[in-house]
């Protein structure tokens, strides 16, 4: 069963590289954005968003850097690049693309 | 788009790689930054801080597993895999201590050995020659068909003619290359000094590093400007800067010193080991010169931009005709030959190269392929170990990956070695193979180092390759299953690596007959008679300034006062001066014809002419076979002795003494007085060139520089100070140059052919031996895999004859047929020898025997120790150890 693994994996690159794309945030940050938008309804595990974190830095899409934090803490925040901002655009154009296409099959009635 | 990912991967690469402790400290703090704030959180949800804790740490999972996977993704992981696999293979080799060093050594003395060998090679024949466009650059020769049709060097007045033609952009004409004299505080010293034409430098592409080169007004009678090299200019004048315009004396001439040339330059067409001082050369006609004589100039000419060296030959040949039906005899003619620069340098030692780059590689190969069979007996012995890691998991590509990982641990650990090995090689081959051209160029550079890095490639796949793949396909069960040790070689493995043996004997069978017919060469070459003694004679080259010795009169009685004194000293027998010695090469080529005949002009024979003086012949030993040799009393008349050759050829009836010859005029005849032994004035491989020695006042100006030959009646070195304080005490601005043994000079003569065998001759002696430990390793492990059989054989009453019989026909099987096949291709390629031989065939029967012996004996070796080994183990013992 690795199919819908992959398929989640998938998902949360996008999901991670949307919430970047508002503003940078450290890990933490992107975990709880994550839950209040979604409403609990995406369950992404606190860890599984690490090495998705890491897999996008090596690949380039996204930067990291150290900054304080209001409470005065170091914290590893994470920016998009510019290959981010690519990879970003390609990944929604074409989730939109299948899940329009696949909203538009589950939906068919017979004629 | 991947270059633009590696600028933000590489730094976090490279940050993973050596600053590993931070990466991780970073990672431990990332996440615990993410626990504590979701602790805070849930104490802001109104937890207590135990529930707090623990319900943040179940939210997030197992922290190492992440942490884990973290790590995958770094790029660093694919290093870390290596690292993993490095150290395993180290702690392994470390473990086979014996193993581990025997190959290494073996490696590194393989690829030192080729390293140093491509260097030579590649900056002797490949190395483009330091000039713009070197590929240009031609010396024009003559070919005078009706002649010997050899080639000559260049005459001057048709050189006028060349200039003419646009197949050449320019082309320069230099005088020979002479010996001056020169002292630098007081101690007199010789110099090479040459006359060129102001253009020489213009067709190298060479300028000067100070100064300038010569200008076209410097060939007008009477410039006294001269150009001198870096070498000189940094000896003799502690290279001082405002060296231009100082004046230098040569042979009590002054010129003024206009320009330095660069460091680097190297003069390659005047055929000398180097040229301290140019002079420039106004070709201003010579009285004596003749349209078809004085060959004697060289002719150095850069082709013009996109003509061909055909094309440009084609118009050389057209002046060539014209000049020959203008100024020459009828029914002669005149051809032109050009010769590309880089191949007059590269010259015959291009077969000698290719030849050692062979033997080389085929050595290295040997090497090669008996690691590879070492390393698979390895693997034979170690399929246990593979086995168990086949069962905990490991996959064959990783168990693949660790084998080559610990091949190219053997061969970069052999290369690095062979690098060092290669350096020191190549300081010696400066030394030793100075009779290669552009020896001194030699050096470890990078094309070097990545023939290295080929090298090791190579090295790791042949090594490492095979052994991987019989390693990944041993089946796990069996291997575990079977006690160590236990099983024997599979028929297919052990054929394998039979087979392996077969082509390290092909390969050792081809080296030991190319140096077996070598060394006959050498052998049949040193054996040659030289026609004079070389041994406890002491030569030297001697000039006398023009300015101080005025007139022939002045410099004979130079000579025969130096002479006098020699004569007179203790140890000294005899003593005389020549204008060229033996084994120097030729010189002063003329006619000589019988007095009263007057054949056409290819008839004509030509001689080397020899001005020399009494006592000359009897210093260097040639054997009086008719007359007498020359006497005091010669000095000045019309009288010769030939050499036999000239004798037999002028006259093949015999009784040449008391006839006469001429040499140009017909009126002015000589008369021999006596005929002695041939000896050789060039190579030793071709017929010896015919003589005649006249005394030294045999042409109108008496010679110098020349050289004198003593000979002594005991070691001839030790004669150097006298010969010395008898120059001194006769004129003290003097210098003596070239001082050396008749017997070095001798030496010389086959130090090129001994350099080569004994590079041939070792590299084969190390595949003989490699290939011979090859063929033992591979019977011996054999044997150590078949106690039990042998054991059960001599229990069931075989006796120790059969089994000594039946271990030696296992173990001579792939020599016989590596034998039978190295013969063959030895047969097949010989040819490709032939031009490198002397006196003895590729096919030679008595060579082709030896290396037959010295296989089967070595074999024979390398097969009884197994052999008698398993015949003497005691069986009960070997039973019992199931």
């Amino acid at each position: 069963m690795s199919k819908p693994t992959d398929l989640v994996q998938g998902t949360l690159d996008l999901l991670v590289l949307k919430m970047l794309d508002l503003r940078p945030m450290n890990g933490w940050m992107i975990s709880q954005s994550l839950k209040r938008v979604s409403g609990d309804k995406l369950q992404v595990s606190d860890g599984s968003l690490y090495p998705a974190l890491h897999k996008l830095e090596q690949g380039g899409w996204v930067k990291a850097e150290w900054r304080q934090t209001e409470n005065n803490r170091r914290a590893k925040f994470y920016s998009l690049t510019r290959l981010g901002k690519k990879a970003l655009r390609k990944e929604t154009d074409e989730w939109l693309r299948l899940s329009e296409a696949i909203t538009l099959v589950v939906n068919l009635t017979e004629a | 788009m991947s270059i633009q990912r590696w600028i933000y991967r590489l730094p976090l690469l490279v940050r993973s790689l050596f600053q590993r402790e931070r990466v991780e400290r970073e990672l431990d703090e990332e996440l615990q930054y993410h626990v504590d704030s979701e602790i805070e959180r849930n104490i802001g949800l109104g937890m207590t801080e135990v529930e707090a804790r623990a319900a943040a740490l179940r939210a997030i999972g197992r922290i190492d597993l992440h942490k884990e996977s973290c790590r995958e993704n770094w790029a660093v992981a694919a290093v870390d895999r290596l690292r993993d696999d490095a150290k395993i293979a180290a702690r392994a080799l470390r473990r086979d201590g014996t193993f581990t060093a025997g190959v290494c050594s073996l490696l590194a003395l393989g690829i030192g050995a080729n390293v140093a060998v491509f260097s030579l090679v590649r900056s002797v024949l490949l190395e483009p020659l330091p000039y713009p466009d070197p590929e240009r650059l031609v010396v024009v020769n003559e070919v005078l068909p009706e002649s010997s049709g050899a080639q000559r060097s260049a005459n001057a007045l048709h050189y006028d003619e060349w200039r003419k033609c646009d197949c050449f952009e320019d082309i320069a004409l230099a005088e020979y290359v002479q010996e001056v004299n020169f002292s630098v505080d007081a101690v007199p010293e010789r110099l090479l000094r040459v006359r060129v034409t102001p253009n020489a430098f213009s067709v190298m592409g060479v300028s000067a590093q100070l100064g300038r080169t010569f200008l076209p007004e410097d060939g007008n009678a009477g410039s006294n400007a001269a150009v001198i090299s870096d070498a000189l200019w940094r000896r003799a004048f502690g290279s001082n800067p405002d060296i231009l315009g100082a004046t230098i004396t040569l042979d009590g001439e002054q010129s003024v010193i206009v320009g330095v040339l660069p460091r680097g330059f190297r003069d390659y067409w005047n055929r000398s080991p180097r040229v301290d001082v140019y002079r420039p050369w106004g070709p201003a006609r010579l009285s004596w010169w003749n349209w078809n004589n004085n060959y004697s100039y060289t002719a150095l000419a850069r082709i013009a931009r996109g003509v061909s060296p055909e094309a440009a030959l084609d118009h050389l040949n057209a002046i060539q005709a014209a000049i020959a039906s203008e100024h020459f005899d009828a029914g002669l003619t005149l051809r032109g030959a050009l010769t590309p620069l880089h191949e007059l340098v590269t010259g015959s030692s291009r077969e000698s190269l290719l030849l050692l780059l062979a033997a080389v590689a085929a050595a290295f190969a040997v090497a090669c392929l008996n690691i590879a069979n070492l390393m698979l007996a390895r693997a034979k012995v170690r399929s246990r170990e593979v086995g168990i890691r086949a069962a905990l998991g490991a996959s064959r590509f990783a168990i693949f990956r660790g084998v080559l990982v610990e091949s190219s641990i053997l061969a970069a650990a052999g290369a690095a070695a062979g690098v060092i090995i290669a350096a020191s090689a190549l300081a010696w081959l400066r030394s030793a193979a100075a009779t290669l051209p552009r020896v001194e160029e030699l050096r470890i550079d990078m094309p070097a180092l990545l023939a290295a890095l080929a090298l090791t490639a190579i090295a790791t796949l042949v090594i490492g390759t095979l052994p991987a793949i019989r390693m990944t396909r041993a089946a796990p069960q069996e291997s575990l299953r079977v006690a160590r040790g236990a099983v024997g070689d599979s028929p297919r493995g052990a054929r394998f690596r039979q087979s392996l043996v077969v082509a390290e004997v092909g390969l050792t069978v081809g080296l030991l007959v190319a140096a077996g017919l070598l060394l006959t060469s050498f052998v049949r070459l040193n054996a040659v008679d030289r026609g004079f003694d070389p041994t406890n004679v002491l030569t030297a080259q001697i000039g006398l300034p023009a300015a101080t010795y005025r007139d022939n009169a002045a410099k004979l009685a130079f000579y025969d006062a130096l002479l006098a004194d020699a004569r007179g000293r203790p140890g000294a027998r005899a003593a005389g001066v020549t204008s060229a010695l033996p084994l120097r090469g030729r010189s002063w080529g003329a006619e000589a014809v019988p007095a009263g005949t007057d054949p056409p002009v290819q008839e004509r024979l030509e001689v080397d002419y020899r001005y020399v003086s009494a006592g000359y012949l009897e210093a260097i030993g040639v054997r009086l076979v008719a007359g007498r040799t020359l006497e005091p009393t010669d000095m000045g008349r019309k009288v010769a002795v030939l050499s036999a050759a000239t004798a037999r050829a002028l006259w093949p009836e015999g009784g040449a003494v008391g006839r006469r010859f001429y040499n140009g005029a017909p009126d002015d005849t000589f008369e021999v007085v006596g005929v002695v032994s041939d000896a050789y004035s060039s190579s030793l491989e071709a017929d010896p060139t015919p003589l005649v020695y006249e005394p030294l006042t045999a042409t109108f100006f008496v010679f110098t520089p020349v050289s004198i030959a003593i000979r002594t009646s005991g070691e001839p070195l030790a004669a150097v100070a006298m010969l010395r304080s008898a120059v001194a005490a006769l004129d003290p601005t003097l210098a003596l140059s070239r001082i050396e043994t008749m017997a070095a000079i001798d030496d010389a003569a086959l130090a090129a052919r001994r350099f080569q065998m004994l590079l041939v001759a070792a590299f084969a002696a190390a595949a003989l031996l490699i290939a011979s430990l090859g063929s033992y390793s591979v019977l011996a492990y054999s044997v150590a895999t078949r106690t039990q059989e042998i054991a059960m054989r001599m229990a069931l009453g075989a006796d120790q004859g059969t089994i000594v019989a039946m271990v030696l026909r296992q173990g001579l099987k792939p020599v016989l047929i590596g034998l039978l096949a190295g013969i063959a291709a030895a047969l097949a390629l010989g040819r490709f020898l032939a031009g490198m031989l002397y006196g003895v065939e590729p096919s030679d029967p008595a060579t082709l025997l030896s290396v037959v012996g010295v296989i089967l004996i070595s074999a024979l070796i390398a097969s009884w120790v197994p052999a008698w080994r398993a015949a003497n183990a005691p069986p009960l013992e070997a039973l019992r150890d199931q």
